[in-house]
C-alpha cells in the first residue's frame, strides 16, 4: 500500500540503478570498514542520496537491524535554561539527525548529542561471531573488520548555522574513533570550508533521462493494474515518461510520485493526457504566466497574494524564485511582444541572483520575492514598451 | 486644468501683494513701524463696522470659485491628496510667506466675526491663519452656514463648499483681502452689530466668571471656619484624632489641579448629562433591582467610564460618590490586582458595610454606612494582574455595593468581557466654552492674568486636557504672571502633548506627498519601528506616485513600474540590515540606517496621492500562518520519516501533493469501502487523523481540486471514517525516552511530540473513565489498577512504532478496559 516512491525503492548497494560508478566508490567505502572516512553527500533533492547512503550503510554493518528505524525524543538544555526537544531517529548502527529543525538552537544539539555519542563506544558483535566461529588462534589476524564506530547522519546540513558548523569541526577529529559523519545537503555553498576539507565529498545527480524511463518501466512492469492504464507501445509511453520527466525536472522521487499519480487519477493515458503537477508547480507556472501577460501595479498586488499563499504553506522562498526564473527563461520565447529575449533573460537570470542572495541573508522572504516580481515587470515591459 | 487655475491664482495673488506693498510698506522697514502707521492712517476709522471694511476688500478672484470639472468625480481620499500634491508645485515657484510677516492688527478687532477657511492658501499655512483670526477673536467654523460673515477661500475648495457660498451669496475674500482685512479692522471688531453682541456676551461670561469666584471664595472661608472649628475640640478631646491632622492640607503645597479639584457638581466641566445620569444611578442603586438584562443604566450594577487622560473621569467618579454619602474604596493600577489579590481582598467588601459612619460624627445627617468600589485605570491591568479584568467581570454580576469602573481605552480586547455587565458610560473631552469659566475662575485666583481667547488655543494645544491646561498655567505662574500669546508661543512646542501616532497616521503621513524634513521622518519611524516598516512594505503600492508622471502620459504606467522597482528594491535590502540588528549580531546602531532604508527612502520614491485605504501589514498573521504550517510540515516529517526518509522541504514538495490522492480518493471513489484502504495506508505512513486533516489543509490556494473532493464525500462516510479510526489503537514511531512512563498523567505533552504517545494516553483516560464510577469505592486498588495500565501501554506503544505491530497494543489496552467493565459490574 505505501506510495510507489517508497515501495520501489532499493535497499541495497546491488538493486541501485544509475551511476555504477558512485554506487562502485560506495561499495568500496563500505567494504573498507574502520578506514570508512566522513562523508559529505550532496546533490539536488530526489536523486537518491538518502537511498543510496542507506544501502551502503547496510553493506558497511551486514545486518538488516539498519532498517529497524525508531524515533526517539531528546531533551536538551540550552544556555538560557530553556528545555528543547528533539527527534532522533535510530537504529542499532546508526544516528540520523536534523540539527535544523531545532533553528538556531542546532550548536546545543551538535555538542551535546555528539559528544555524548562519541563518548561511548559501539560495540561490534560481528568480530565475536567471527571469533566463535573460527577458534582463538586466528583473533590476533587484522582481516576481521572493526566497525566500533556508528554513523552519524546529519541531514539539511546546508543549514546548520555557522556555530553549529564550527562545533562539529573538532568534533569530527575527536571522536573520530567512535563516529563518522555522513553530512547531507542540497548544495555545499553554505558549507564552511574546514569541514569540506575534513570530509569526502560525494555528489549524486539526477538521473539522466533514460535511467529514469528504465525505472519508470521496471516499476511498470511490477504493478499490473498500473501497466494496463499506460499505453501498450513502447514508443508512447516513453512519451508519456518523457512529458513527466520534465516536469519533474529529473526528479526521480517526483517523478515516481507523478508516475503513480497519473495511474491513480486516469482510467487510461494516452500521450496528450497532462501530467499531473503538485499544486504548487502550478501555482508558480500560472504566477509567472500572469507577469509576462500583464505587468502593471495591479497585477504586483495580486502576485503579492500569491506569493503569501505559497510562502505560508511552507514553500521555501528560494525555491520559489528559483521556479519562477526558470518558468521566464522557458516561457519568453513563447511571447512575440518581446522583442530583445536573449537581453530580457540575463537580465532576469541577474535580478535573480540579487533577489536570491537577499533571500538568504534576509529573513523575510516576501520582500525580496515581490523586489524580483517588479523587477522584472520592469525589464518586460522596459522591452516590450520601447518598439 | 486644475494646475492652469492655480497658476492664475498664483498670480493675482502675487500682484495683490505687489500692489499693496509699495502703497503701504514703502517708507516702513520693521514691523513695529508698520504697525504704527497702520494705526495712525486707519485710526480715524475706528467707528466703521465690519460689514463697511468687508465692503472696501475686493472680493476673491471668481476663477477659485469655479468647480474643477473633474473635482465632482473624485473621492475625498482623491481630493486630500490632490490638495496636498499643489502646495509642493507651488512651492517650487513662491516662496511661502512666514506667519510673522503678516503685519499685526489691533486687539480684538476680528470680534464677532464667523469666519470659514476653506481650500489651499496659496502663500499661507491654513492652521496658523485660523490661530491668527481666533487670536483677534473670531469664531472660526468648518461649515459654512448663514451665520457665516465672510470666506477666506483658496485653490481647490471642496465642491460642496463652493455650492453652499454661492447659494448662501456668502462674501468672499482670498488670501490677501485677509491680511488687509486684519490692517484695517478697528479694534473690538468696530461698531458693527455683530460685533457688539459679541463683546457684550464677553462682557457677560465675565461677569458670570467673577460671581463664581466670589461664591467659591465664600465657600472656602466658611469651610475654612467650620474645619477650625471641629478641629478645635478634638484636638483637645483626645489623642485619637491625630490621624485627621495631616488631611488639612496646607493649600499652597498642593496641586493646583489637587487644590481647585471641583467640589461641587458644578464645577465638572463638561459631560453634564452623564455626571447627572451615574448620580441618579449611584443614588437609586439600593433602591433598584439589577437584573443584568435591560439596556438602561439602573439594569446594572456597574458603571464602567471611558475616556482619554485628563478630561476628570476620577474627579467625576470620586465627588459624585462624596456627595451622596458613599465611602470611597478606590484600586488603581498602583495596586496589585490579580485574580487571587481581588478575590482574597475585595471580595469581602462587596457584601459588607462600612462602619466609618459609627465614628464619623462630623457629618451626622450622613451615615456612611454605604460604599462604593471605584477601580480606576482597569484598562492598565496587565500581564501581572492574572485574570484580574474577568474577575472583576464576575463581581460586577454579584456584587452588592455599587462599583464605577474607570478606563482610558474600552475598545480593548481585554476590556470585552467588560462589555456585557457593566453600563457603557463614555466620557467626551469637555470642549473650551464648558471650560473657559473654570479656567478663568483659577487665573483670576491665583492672580495670572489669562486672556480668554487664548483658552481655545491652550485646548487645542493639549487636545482638550484640562489636566494639562492647570499644570501649565500652574507652571506659567511660576516665573510669569500673564499667559498671552506672546509667551504662548515660544511654549507651544514644548507643551504640545507628544500624541504617539498610530502607524496608520504615521504610514499615510508618509506616504502621502509631505514636506517633513528627514529626521521628521525618521522620528516617525521611531515612533514604533517595528510595524511602520511593514506597513510600508505593505501600502507602498497604493499611492500615485508625483514622480510617476514626469515622463509622458503613455510611459506613465513604466514609470510607475520602475519607481516601485526601486522601492521594492530598497525594501529588500533593508531586511538584510533587519537582520543584521535582529540577529546574533544585534548591531542596534544601524537602526537609523535601516529607517532611512526600509521605510523613509522608499517612501520618499512613490510618495503621492494615496488611492485606496491603508492597510494593516498582512506581514504578521502571513507569518504566523507559515509558523503554523511549518509545524504541521515538521510533525508530518517527524511521523513519515522512517518511511519516507525524506527532510521536511522534501516531504512538503514532494510528498504532500500526493499523499492527499492516497488519502482522499479511495473513501471519495468508494465510500465505506475505501474507509479500510485509508486506513491501512495512514498506518503504514504512522499517519494520525490529525495529521490528515493537516495534509488537506497544505493545499496551496488555487488547487484546491482535492478539497472539494473531499467536501463531496457525504458526512455519514465521515464520521464511519473517524469512528473506524478511533476504534483501535495506531502504530506510532515516536516516543520519549525515559520520561515517558514517569510523567504518566501529564495532558500538556510539549511540541514535537508524538500523537502516539497521546494516543497511548487517550486509552489511559477511556479507561479512566469507566473506573471513575466506583472511584469513590476503593481509591488504593484504583489508583494500582490505573498505574498498572499505564506501565503496560506505555512501552508497547514504543515498541509498536519501532516495529509496527499494532495488534498486541490494541489487545492490552481492551484487556485494561474489560478489567474497567468487570471492576464496574461488581460494584
Amino acid at each position: 500500500m505505501s506510495l510507489w516512491a517508497d515501495k520501489y525503492r532499493p535497499n541495497t548497494l546491488e538493486k541501485l540503478s544509475y551511476y555504477d560508478e558512485v554506487t562502485e566508490q560506495l561499495t568500496q567505502l563500505a567494504d573498507a570498514g574502520s578506514n570508512f572516512p566522513h562523508l559529505l553527500v550532496y546533490g539536488p533533492s530526489g536523486a537518491g542520496k538518502k537511498t543510496r547512503i542507506m544501502s551502503m550503510l547496510r553493506r558497511l554493518y551486514n545486518t538488516t537491524s539498519i532498517d529497524n528505524l525508531k524515533v526517539d525524543v531528546k531533551t536538551f538544555t540550552t544556555a538560557s535554561n530553556r528545555k528543547l526537544e528533539f527527534n532522533v531517529i535510530s537504529s542499532p548502527c546508526h544516528i540520523e539527525i536534523t540539527p535544523s529543525d531545532m533553528g538556531n538552537n542546532d550548536r546545543v544539539v551538535i555538542q551535546d548529542l555528539l559528544k555524548e555519542i562519541g563518548q561511548t563506544e559501539a560495540l561490534d558483535f560481528s568480530g565475536l561471531f567471527h571469533l566463535a566461529k573460527k577458534g582463538t588462534d586466528e583473533i590476533t589476524n587484522d582481516n576481521i573488520p572493526q566497525k566500533k564506530f556508528k554513523v552519524v547522519i546529519i541531514n539539511e546540513s546546508e543549514k546548520l548555522s555557522r556555530d553549529a558548523q564550527a562545533a562539529l569541526r573538532r568534533t569530527m577529529e575527536k571522536f573520530s574513533s567512535t563516529i563518522r559523519l555522513i553530512l547531507m545537503c542540497d548544495s555545499t555553498s553554505n558549507i564552511i570550508d574546514p569541514i569540506k576539507s575534513r570530509t569526502l565529498g560525494i555528489r549524486i545527480g539526477l538521473p539522466d533521462n533514460e535511467s529514469m524511463k528504465q525505472i519508470f518501466e521496471n516499476i511498470l512492469n511490477n504493478e499490473n493494474d498500473a501497466k494496463k492504464i499506460y499505453p501498450e507501445d513502447w514508443d508512447d509511453r516513453c512519451i508519456v515518461y518523457d512529458h513527466i520527466i520534465e516536469e519533474s525536472d529529473n526528479n526521480l522521487r517526483l517523478g515516481i510520485m507523478m508516475l503513480e499519480a497519473m495511474y491513480m487519477n486516469n482510467d487510461s493515458i494516452s500521450i496528450t493526457t497532462p501530467v499531473i503537477k503538485p499544486d504548487w508547480i502550478s501555482v508558480i507556472e500560472s504566477l509567472t504566466k500572469g507577469i509576462i501577460k500583464e505587468r502593471s501595479v495591479a497585477k504586483l498586488s495580486q502576485c503579492r497574494t500569491i506569493l503569501y499563499e505559497l510562502l505560508a504553506h511552507a514553500i521555501p522562498g528560494k525555491l520559489i524564485l528559483e521556479r519562477m526564473t526558470f518558468n521566464f527563461i522557458k516561457m519568453i520565447d513563447d511571447y512575440s511582444s518581446i522583442k530583445k529575449s536573449d537581453e530580457v533573460k540575463t537580465s532576469i537570470v541577474n535580478a535573480a541572483s540579487l533577489f536570491d542572495e537577499r533571500l538568504t541573508l534576509g529573513s523575510k522572504d516576501i520582500f525580496h520575492l515581490e523586489g524580483f516580481v517588479t523587477r522584472v515587470m520592469v525589464i518586460l515591459e522596459t522591452d516590450i514598451s520601447s518598439y | 486644468m486644475a494646475v492652469i487655475d492655480d497658476f492664475f491664482g498664483k498670480k493675482t495673488v502675487q500682484q495683490n501683494k505687489s500692489k499693496r506693498k509699495p502703497s503701504e510698506n514703502i517708507t516702513q522697514s520693521s514691523p513695529q513701524k508698520k504697525q504704527k502707521s497702520v494705526n495712525s492712517t486707519t485710526s480715524s476709522s475706528s467707528l466703521l463696522s465690519a460689514d463697511d471694511i468687508l465692503k472696501t476688500i475686493p472680493d476673491a478672484d471668481p476663477s477659485l470659485l469655479e468647480l474643477s470639472p473633474d473635482a465632482e468625480k473624485l473621492n475625498y481620499f482623491q481630493l486630500k491628496a490632490k490638495r496636498e500634491s499643489n502646495p509642493t508645485l507651488n512651492n517650487t515657484t513662491t516662496t511661502t510667506t512666514d506667519i510673522n510677516d503678516i503685519p499685526e492688527g489691533r486687539e480684538n478687532c476680528l470680534n464677532g466675526l464667523t469666519i470659514v477657511f476653506t481650500g489651499v492658501l496659496p502663500n499661507l499655512d491654513r492652521d496658523q491663519c485660523e490661530q491668527l483670526a481666533q487670536r483677534y477673536g473670531a469664531k472660526i467654523t468648518k461649515s459654512i452656514s448663514g451665520k457665516t460673515s465672510l470666506v477666506v477661500i483658496g485653490n481647490d475648495a471642496g465642491p460642496s463648499k463652493l455650492k453652499k457660498i454661492k447659494s448662501l451669496k456668502t462674501k468672499c475674500i482670498d488670501e490677501s483681502g485677509f491680511i488687509q482685512l486684519i490692517t484695517k479692522m478697528p479694534a473690538d471688531g468696530g461698531s458693527g452689530e455683530a460685533a457688539i453682541k459679541e463683546l457684550n456676551k464677553k462682557k457677560e461670561i465675565e461677569n458670570e466668571i467673577k460671581k463664581e469666584i466670589e461664591e467659591e471664595q465664600r465657600l472656602e472661608e466658611q469651610n475654612a471656619v467650620k474645619k477650625q472649628s471641629s478641629n478645635k475640640p478634638s484636638f483637645s478631646s483626645s489623642s485619637s484624632s491625630a490621624p485627621a491632622q495631616p488631611k488639612v492640607v496646607d493649600k499652597n503645597t498642593q496641586l493646583w489641579t489637587d487644590k481647585y479639584s471641583p467640589t461641587d457638581l458644578k464645577h465638572i466641566c463638561g459631560n453634564k448629562s452623564n455626571v447627572e445620569l451615574l448620580k441618579n444611578w449611584l443614588e437609586n442603586w439600593f433602591n433598584t433591582k439589577h437584573d443584568l438584562k435591560g439596556s438602561t443604566i439602573n439594569d446594572f450594577k456597574a458603571v464602567l467610564i471611558s475616556g482619554p487622560p485628563g478630561i476628570g473621569k476620577t474627579t467625576a467618579a470620586t465627588l459624585i460618590s462624596k456627595l451622596l454619602g458613599y465611602e470611597v474604596i478606590e484600586k488603581n493600577a498602583s495596586d496589585f490586582r490579580s485574580k487571587k489579590i481581588l478575590n482574597d481582598n475585595l471580595k469581602v467588601c462587596l457584601d459588607n458595610t462600612s462602619i466609618k459612619g459609627f465614628f464619623d460624627h462630623n457629618n451626622d445627617n450622613m451615615n456612611k454606612k454605604k460604599f462604593v468600589l471605584l477601580m480606576d485605570e482597569v484598562d492598565g491591568m496587565s500581564s501581572g494582574d492574572n485574570g484580574g479584568v474577568s474577575q472583576i467581570a464576575q463581581f460586577c454580576r454579584t456584587t452588592k455595593t455599587p462599583m464605577i469602573l474607570i478606563c482610558n481605552d474600552k475598545s480593548l480586547p481585554k476590556m470585552r468581557t467588560l462589555d456585557k455587565c457593566c453600563f457603557d458610560l463614555t466620557w467626551r473631552r469637555p470642549s473650551s466654552r464648558e471650560m473657559k469659566s473654570r479656567l478663568m475662575s483659577i487665573a483670576h485666583r491665583e492672580n495670572l492674568k489669562l486672556d480668554p481667547n487664548l483658552i481655545d488655543q491652550l485646548v487645542s494645544i493639549t487636545h482638550n486636557d484640562i489636566r494639562q491646561i492647570i499644570n501649565i498655567m500652574s507652571t506659567v505662574s511660576r516665573n510669569q504672571n500673564s499667559l498671552n500669546h506672546g509667551n504662548l508661543n515660544n511654549m507651544q512646542n514644548s507643551w504640545e502633548k507628544e500624541v504617539s501616532l498610530k502607524p496608520f497616521d504615521i504610514v499615510g503621513k508618509l506616504l502621502s506627498n509631505n514636506r517633513l524634513s528627514i529626521n521628521e521622518k525618521i522620528s516617525l519611524y521611531f515612533n514604533d519601528m517595528d510595524i511602520v516598516p511593514l506597513m510600508i512594505h505593505e501600502n507602498y503600492k497604493m499611492t500615485q506616485p508625483v514622480g510617476g508622471n514626469g515622463g509622458g502620459s503613455s510611459n506613465s504606467s513604466l514609470n510607475h513600474l520602475k519607481l516601485l522597482d526601486e522601492a521594492s528594491d530598497l525594501i529588500s535590502e533593508s531586511d538584510i540590515v533587519n537582520s543584521k540588528i535582529r540577529s546574533g549580531e544585534q548591531l542596534w546602531s544601524l537602526l537609523p540606517f535601516h529607517a532611512i532604508l526600509s521605510t523613509i527612502y522608499p517612501s520618499f520614491k512613490i510618495q503621492g496621492q494615496i488611492t485606496n485605504r491603508i492597510n494593516f501589514t498582512s506581514w504578521l498573521g502571513q507569518n504566523s500562518k507559515k509558523m503554523k504550517f511549518d509545524r504541521i510540515v515538521q510533525n508530518l516529517q517527524y511521523h513519515t520519516c522512517i518511511k519516507t526518509k525524506s527532510n521536511n522541504d522534501d516531504l512538503r514538495l514532494d510528498y504532500i501533493p500526493f499523499l492527499k490522492d492516497k488519502l482522499i480518493n479511495p473513501i471519495a471513489e468508494n465510500g465505506n469501502d475505501g474507509i479500510e484502504t485509508v486506513l491501512k495506508f495512514m498506518d503504514e505512513y504512522y499517519l494520525t487523523k490529525e495529521d490528515f486533516d493537516n495534509i488537506l489543509e497544505l493545499s496551496v490556494h488555487g488547487s484546491r481540486k482535492i478539497e472539494d473532493k473531499y467536501k463531496k464525500v457525504p458526512t455519514s462516510v465521515k464520521s464511519a471514517f473517524t469512528r473506524k479510526y478511533n476504534s483501535y489503537i495506531h502504530p506510532t514511531v515516536i516516543y520519549k525516552t525515559g520520561d515517558s512512563v514517569g510523567k504518566g498523567g501529564s495532558n500538556r505533552l510539549p511540541r514535537g511530540d508524538s500523537e502516539g504517545s497521546m494516543e497511548g494516553e487517550d486509552g489511559d483516560v477511556d479507561v479512566e473513565r469507566d473506573g471513575d464510577n466506583d472511584e469513590s469505592d476503593d481509591k488504593d486498588d484504583d489508583i494500582s489498577r490505573d498505574s498498572l495500565i499505564k506501565s503496560k501501554t506505555r512501552p508497547s506503544v514504543g515498541k509498536a512504532g519501532a516495529k509496527g505491530s499494532a495488534k498486541s497494543n490494541t489487545k492490552r489496552t481492551t484487556g485494561g478496559s474489560k478489567a474497567g467493565n468487570s471492576r464496574k459490574s461488581r460494584t
